[in-house]
């Protein structure tokens, strides 16, 4: 009769990671750059910061060489410190974890010995993460853009790409008896200018031709197809509440609460008032507009006629 | 001696082809929104790294400047050295080291980047590679919603002017050179590598936080998890966002104080043109004597364009009111911009709000 000893891990709260789109890249850009004795994993250090709630936010990435075999990994220490030093020059993010490149499985036992060369890196109270970015062939079908799936293998399939584990001793008592990665949930952040350089990437890299950077930086074009996307988002939002008018469809309660938030923000005006507010801001701004010609017109003459008064004689 | 090399040296940098492309790849420009989002509003610099391909530019890495606020001899000796470990540290990982430029953040929110200390700067590295480039990144117009990214450098004319140190308005006007055609605009393109993409891919179908915006992922069981594989992206909201009369404000005190310094380097010049003609006509008395001189000893004739360049070797600088030109089209243009964008928004909003909010409850 076989019994089983439960343990606790020390770390059992729930921990969330937030990792920022550069971070990610910068771990396939050093995949790409892997010589010939990485056949799978390279490694490197994340930066970035706890954050007050808890959350851990990572910001910054760089890449160490390492090497390995079966029974030994050399993690290049003096390399760490160095670009450790180099990069508190220009931002205060702090050594947070490490990130691996994997061929799909699960950390294995020299992850064991990496993971605890960054338990004595980290800064005391933070708890190092491990984020790995699975390279595995059985996933490639998630690289293909084009190729038509089902959600419920998308979701598999994604939440395969890149996984974050913090580690914990399994303990009885004071006594050490095993580590474990524990997974926890990874999440992408971003702040806004960030967010507008990533739809301007993913922009470009889904239309060839919009890979000119002047395509996604028009103002008037993005304004245009924002006011479409604006467009298209009211009407699903329409059909929705149609469709739950008519009973072929359950309303969600929550879904209901923003549509209602979202129109009791319109101010209640009456016309007259509203159009003389419209009119005034238009004429403001046509009135700018008219002193700015102006401007780049006498700017344009005072550069001519200096150039004439020393030409001439 | 020296000469000689410098000679060779510039021989052989003539024979390289010039790049006219930029090609920039997707890491880059997260790297470099990521620092200069953290030090905004502070303007940053850094370095780009990469290779020139025949008439491509390839930008494939780069690294950020410390902002130090040392003294000056401390701070140039601790940056080169920061830069020699980085690039050390680069190579290492088998990332391209080869500087191909620089890039810096535009200070105020109008975007103007054309200073003296950034002709300097971008001459330095021009002088030593010629395919260069600086890559401007301007935040405002990203928080705006629209990438600000663009590519310069020095037009080669220019360049050739501007390493003599000759810019009197003499030779700025044999050379055709205004204060548009100082410096060139490269057009960049965006290069992501396959693995890059697949990355891009797989975000836009994850749930992606941007504080400041809208969440873009009700719970699971709502509308707009089950219609669609992706999620939308949210960003577009802060582009509808109207303009608030503040920025036009601080546009024109920006553009008034500009025409201000144009009108007193102006002044200025005028005083030395009423000097120069008075000059002129003393000068032209002497020049008559001295050819009737010549003539009698059979000698060739002065040519007039040196004179000329005698008169008005004590000319003010002309550069700075380039610069100042250069800077208030930029305003101009970028406000331009600004209100055009502005007037489709009000006009956008307006078509919602002379509904009344009943009608958009009131079910038909």
């Amino acid at each position: 009769m076989s019994s089983y000893l439960y343990l606790r891990g020390e770390k059992t709260r729930s921990f969330a990671v937030d990792v920022h789109p550069v971070v990610l890249l910068n771990m396939a850009d050093h995949y790409m750059r892997r010589t010939e004795h990485q056949p799978h994993r390279v490694i490197g250090t994340l930066l970035g910061r706890v954050n007050v709630d808890g959350t851990v936010e990572i910001t910054e990435s760089f890449p160490v060489p390492h090497s390995e075999t079966m029974d030994e990994v050399a993690v290049d220490i003096e390399y760490h410190k160095t670009m450790y030093e180099l990069s508190r020059r220009v931002s205060t993010d702090e050594v947070i974890g490490w990130y691996a490149t994997g061929d799909g499985g699960e950390p294995d036992e020299n992850s064991v010995l990496i993971h605890e060369f960054y338990c004595r890196e980290v800064a005391s109270g933070i708890v190092p993460v491990h984020l790995l970015l699975s390279m595995a062939p059985n996933n490639s079908g998630n690289g293909d853009p084009s190729a038509k799936k089902t959600t419920s293998v998308y979701r598999k399939s994604s939440t395969d790409f890149v996984r974050a584990y913090i580690s914990c001793g399994l303990r009885i008592g004071d006594q050490v008896l095993n580590t474990e990665f524990q997974p926890v949930q990874v999440g992408v952040i971003s702040g806004i200018p960030e967010a507008v350089g990533y739809e301007a990437l993913l922009d470009t890299c889904r239309h060839v031709e919009r890979s000119d950077l002047r395509c996604v930086s028009s103002e008037l074009d993005n304004l245009k197809s924002s006011l479409e996307q604006l467009l298209r988002l009211l009407e699903k939002v329409e059909s929705y509440t149609q469709q739950v008018l008519q009973g072929t469809r359950k309303g969600d309660i929550s879904v209901g609460r923003y549509i209602s938030d979202t129109l009791s923000m319109i101010p209640q005006l009456d016309s007259t008032s509203i159009e003389k507010l419209f009119g005034d801001q238009l004429r403001d701004v046509l009135m700018i507009l008219y002193l700015d010609k102006l401007i780049w017109a006498n700017a344009k003459l005072a550069e001519k006629f200096l150039m004439v008064a020393a030409g001439e004689s | 001696m020296n000469s000689i090399l410098a000679k060779a040296r510039r021989a052989a940098l003539s024979q390289t082809p010039r790049i006219c492309r930029v090609q920039l790849e997707g890491l880059v420009v997260l790297k470099i929104i990521r620092h200069c989002t953290e030090n905004y509003p502070t303007p940053v610099t850094g370095q780009l790294l990469g290779m020139d391909n025949d008439q491509v530019l390839e930008i494939t890495s780069c690294y950020a400047f410390p902002q130090d606020d040392d003294d000056n001899s401390e701070r140039e000796s601790s940056q080169s050295k920061y830069q020699m470990d980085m690039m050390r540290c680069v190579r290492e990982v088998n990332i391209d080291h080869q500087v191909v430029g620089w890039y810096q953040s535009t200070a105020n929110q109008l975007g103007s980047f054309l200073t003296g200390p950034w002709l300097e700067t971008q001459f330095a590295y021009q002088d030593n590679l010629i395919n260069a480039v600086c890559l401007v990144y301007d935040p405002q117009k990203t928080s705006d919603c629209t990438l600000g990214i663009r590519a310069y450098r020095l037009r080669e004319s220019f360049l050739e002017l501007f390493g003599k140190g000759d810019l009197s308005s003499l030779s700025l006007q044999r050379h055709e050179i205004d204060s548009r055609s100082m410096i060139e605009e490269l057009p960049v393109t965006i290069h992501n590598s396959s693995l890059a993409k697949v990355l891009l891919e797989y975000l836009a179908r994850q749930p992606y936080r941007t504080p400041g915006l809208p969440t873009n992922f009700l719970k699971e069981d709502s509308f707009m998890v089950e219609e669609q594989e992706e999620y939308e992206t949210m960003a577009f909201v802060n582009r509808l966002r109207i303009t608030d009369s503040s920025n036009y404000e601080s546009a024109l005190q920006y553009l008034s104080y500009d025409l201000d310094e144009l009108a007193k380097d102006q002044n200025k010049y005028t005083l030395f043109l009423r000097n120069f003609s008075r000059a002129k006509a003393l000068q032209a008395d002497a020049l008559r004597r001295k050819r009737l001189e010549n003539l009698a000893k059979g000698e060739e004739k002065v040519p007039e364009q040196e004179i000329l360049a005698q008169l008005l070797s004590n000319e003010p600088p002309r550069l700075e009111s380039k610069l100042l030109i250069h800077e208030i089209e930029e305003y101009s243009k970028t406000l331009e911009q600004i209100i055009a964008g502005n007037i489709i928004k009000q006009f956008a909003n307006g078509s919602v709000e002379v509904q009344s909010p009943r009608i958009l409850f009131d079910n038909p």
